[in-house]
């Protein structure tokens, strides 16, 4: 495969006087533009008691600001023929619309205005909390395994920064205050603590005025509180098993701590998890289903959290087959893994898989400002994203091995197991 | 800073690409869109085989032959395919719909021979092994339980049913008893009657032009048995039933699902754009009727929305939404609220504005990549609409009136038109539901209980 003719992406990279940092990225070949913002606030930031109030407030982000009155904003970019949405994770809180081109001035506008101020109401406070009540059961209450989702950060982690869930309690929601929202735009929601991303069919040089027009003139007054996510070594498997009333098939989740995104062993582990699970001549595949057929859905990674994560891996399990008996066969699975690490075939189809993966990322504007929004506000990289190939590449095989021997340990592991049918 | 949002500059036009085609000396006909801006290709086929197919007695058997064309060839294993893919880094795809089936390739394109080698060995030349079958035939049990669990699929399942008594539109599964006669000689029959390229189109987009393309197929599928024309054996539609409301009891649903599903044109039809834009104003995204109603001022939902979809004797509209379970009767008030409003109290002109710019923005961004545009090229040419379909596509968005949306809702939108299902734990909501007509209930395998 030639790697080499593998594009690159070229950006130029800005700061505004107030912090804001700005990204852009020029490709005219549909009349396409895309503006990502990320604001580094996520539930990782919450305290106890707070639950869910990053995503909530994501929310508010559309009640009315400064110059706009509630579903203003959205209505807009509607007119404009954009598409437009947000999503909250434990990191940060992403801001993002496609629009036609030519309404490129109205997006930033847009931006601008909700950075400077909001303008909220109680009753639409209410209204919202109320929408993300739903939003939880429609997600998870009311879904086959959603519970277990939702349960197994609270068991793996140990620090309730990524222990918590990002929909937050029920009952901390109800709590939440309309004068914490006030607060909470104050600290987090300002140019000190945002990436900027504009990526499609602009004209670079033009861009950046219009972008300091727009938000030169907003303060600065974050000060954000970026939270300690140190997790202590896990010494002992943790495991539980919970019945799911709206299941049908038994689930096993298992996730095992890893080192954050970025790090050289995240990257081994990206590469171990393409070895064992990804596609259908993958080992756990060819082991779970084509030799056995035990189970009826497999999905593994890491799960992409700018601290210490964790290596999930999630089995939909045939109804007459135990779980005990997957745990078994996978842990047989990684035992020969770190025995005889990998073949050269394997390196070479996970190398040629990432490949084809980063090849895709940059067909659409919106795909590449949000990597390059990432990167940007992670690690104040963006370059990481052209970057990502060459750090796949120097994976060896011996560090994929060794990787699995670190941290694919029993005792480094937590377990859900999800049994269909009501609780006793 | 202004305290105005800003008026757009001028915009850029974008124009549906010509897409052209070229015929094989077997009939089949190739089309490109080309691309060379990254190194990568799909091969999409579209075949005239999907649900609708599906004989009287067994309605998996097209679905079943279709995604087990890869369990072996006369030249490979199942395993010997799966190695080849994921060696290549393809991602390799099958999905059926009601009248067409679409077969999909991604790669580099350094690896483009080799994987339409390999898409030509599965779809010309498969075995149907009868030990893969009995796998695969396990695994499908499986889904087909699971599916059960999803509040979605038995919304959708019941208001086919519903929609479409008797016909073939009224199947979106189909049970364990047809998963359990599905055998290697029916697949193979089925395959080598249905599976041919009179009337299927292979299309490439990316990086290849057309010559190179067709020579490539030339070389892959030069021999691909030509077929005879094939009658698709599907009655006509039938009126739908009397309107009433369907309860699955789906026991510990935290939140109830409501689906109102109303038949309307198919999607040849010239007034089909009149009902995108009528569904659009009512509940397209998150500016509209119903958005704005259940979910932004009553806090009932997190979403609720509108949505059609043509086939060749008719179509649908669907309005969804999951809620609250004590708000399941005012939530269908309110649907029917809207329904009627929209009837009496047609867009005004910034409404109707917003709603052309919204489906012309959606229809430019399907096209920014190569294979979004091929898949709606072979879309449009499986479902027989004309030529200008998308060429014409804005033009035609841009002249629907006001007066066409009140009109078009007074024709379909009328709640004495609509079939209700309500997916929810029938002890919270069955009472809620009984002022708006009798109710039928039915179990998660779709069993009528009451």
């Amino acid at each position: 495969m030639v790697i080499s003719s593998i594009p690159r992406l070229k950006f130029t990279e800005h700061q505004l006087a107030n912090g804001l940092k700005v990204i852009l990225q020029e490709n005219r070949r549909t009349p396409l533009v895309h503006l990502s913002l990320h604001y580094l606030i996520g539930s990782g930031y919450e305290s106890k008691g707070r639950s869910g109030f990053a995503h909530l407030f994501e929310h508010m982000m559309f009640q009315g600001s400064r110059n706009l009155a509630k579903n203003e904003h959205g209505k807009l970019i509607d007119s404009a023929g954009g598409r437009w949405n947000a999503s909250t994770n434990k990191d940060r809180t992403n801001y993002y619309e496609t629009v036609p081109s030519h309404y490129l001035d109205l997006i930033l506008w847009l931006e601008a205005d909700r950075m400077e101020a909001l303008n909220i109401t109680p009753e639409n406070f209410q209204n919202q909390r109320q929408t993300v009540i739903e939003e939880k059961k429609q997600s998870y209450d009311n879904r086959p395994y959603g519970t277990a989702f939702l349960r197994f950060d609270e068991l793996a982690y140990e620090n309730w920064a990524y222990a918590h869930s990002v929909i937050g309690s029920v009952e901390d929601l109800q709590e939440a205050k309309l004068e914490h929202a006030v607060e909470f735009h104050r600290r987090y929601y300002g140019p000190g603590n945002a990436t900027l991303v504009i990526t499609g069919d602009i004209v670079q040089t033009e861009v950046l005025d219009k972008i300091r027009d727009c938000f030169e003139g907003i303060p600065d007054n974050t000060n954000a509180q970026h939270p300690d996510l140190d997790e202590p070594q896990q010494l002992e498997e943790k495991l539980e098993s919970m019945a799911d009333p709206l299941a049908v098939l038994p689930a096993v989740i298992i996730g095992y701590h890893i080192p954050p995104m970025g790090s050289t062993d995240d990257y081994a582990l990206a590469m171990a998890g393409l070895v064992l699970a990804d596609g259908d001549s993958s080992r756990f595949y060819r082991r779970f289903v084509y030799e056995n057929n035990w189970i009826a859905g497999l999905i593994a990674g890491s799960n992409h959290y700018r601290g210490p994560q964790l290596f999930r891996v999630w089995f939909q399990i045939q109804q007459d087959v135990s779980p005990a008996k997957i745990l078994e066969a996978m842990e047989d699975e990684l035992d020969r893994f770190k025995e005889a690490g990998i073949t050269d075939a394997e390196l070479e189809k996970a190398r040629n898989q990432v490949a084809h993966r980063l090849v895709a990322q940059m067909e659409r504007v919106s795909h590449v400002g949000e990597l390059l929004a990432q990167y940007s506000s992670f690690f104040d990289d963006p370059n990481l994203a052209n970057r990502q190939l060459e750090r796949f590449l120097a994976v060896s095989k011996e560090q994929v091995q060794l990787a699995v021997q670190r941290y694919l340990l029993r005792e480094n592991r937590t377990v859900i197991i999800v049994e269909p049918g009501a609780s006793q | 800073m202004s305290t105005q949002p800003p008026q757009p500059s001028a915009s850029r036009n974008i124009d549906y690409p010509e897409i052209p085609l070229t015929q094989l000396d077997n009939g089949l006909q190739v089309l490109c869109v080309e691309a060379h801006h990254l190194p990568r290709v799909a091969i999409l086929a579209a075949l005239p085989v999907g649900r609708v197919s599906n004989p009287n007695n067994n309605f998996g058997l097209a679905q079943f032959t279709l995604e087990t064309l890869k369990e072996g060839t006369k030249s490979r294993s199942s395993r010997v395919i799966a190695e080849q893919l994921d060696q290549l880094a393809i991602d390799f795809s099958t999905e059926i719909y009601m009248e067409h089936c679409l077969l999909s390739m991604t790669l580099l394109e350094s690896n483009l021979k080799a994987a339409l080698d390999l898409f030509a060995d599965i779809l010309l030349n498969p075995v149907f092994p009868e030990h893969e079958l009995e796998k695969v035939k396990v695994r499908w049990h499986s889904h087909l339980v699971s599916e059960r669990s999803d509040p979605g699929f038995l919304a959708n399942e019941r208001v086919f049913q519903e929609l479409f008594p008797g016909h073939p539109y009224s199947r979106i599964s189909f049970s364990l008893d047809h998963l359990s006669q599905l055998d290697r000689e029916q697949a193979a029959h089925f395959h080598k009657s249905r599976f041919t390229c009179h009337g299927s189109l292979l299309l490439l987009a990316g990086s290849i032009d057309l010559e190179e393309a067709a020579r490539q197929a030339e070389g892959a599928l030069g021999q691909w048995n030509a077929g005879s024309p094939m009658e698709l054996d599907s009655p006509h539609l039938k009126p739908s039933q009397s309107p009433a409301i369907s309860l699955v009891h789906r026991p510990h649903s935290v939140q109830t699902n409501v689906l109102v599903g109303l038949r309307t044109l198919p999607q040849n039809h010239p007034q089909y754009i009149d009902l995108q834009m009528m569904s659009q104003v009512l509940g397209g995204g998150a500016s509209a009727r119903l958005f704005l109603n259940l979910r932004e001022k009553r806090g009932f939902t997190y979403g609720v929305y509108s949505s059609i979809r043509g086939y060749s004797q008719g179509g649908v509209q669907l309005i969804s939404c999951s809620v609250h379970n004590d708000k399941t009767g005012e939530t269908l008030t309110e649907i029917y609220r809207e329904m009627q409003g929209l009837q009496d109290d047609p867009p005004d002109s910034e409404e109707l504005n917003r709603c052309k710019s919204e489906i012309v923005g959606s229809f430019i961004r399907g096209m920014e990549t190569p294979s979004s545009i091929g898949s709606m090229e072979l879309g449009r040419r499986m479902k027989q609409l004309p030529a200008d379909y998308y060429g014409d596509f804005i033009p035609r968005v841009n002249s629907v009136t006001e007066q066409d949306v009140s009109e078009t809702a007074r024709r379909f939108l009328s709640p004495e038109r609509a079939s209700v299902v309500v997916v929810g734990e029938r002890s919270e909501i069955e009472d809620q539901l009984k002022p708006f007509g009798a109710v039928g209930v039915y179990d998660t395998d779709g069993q009528r209980i009451d």
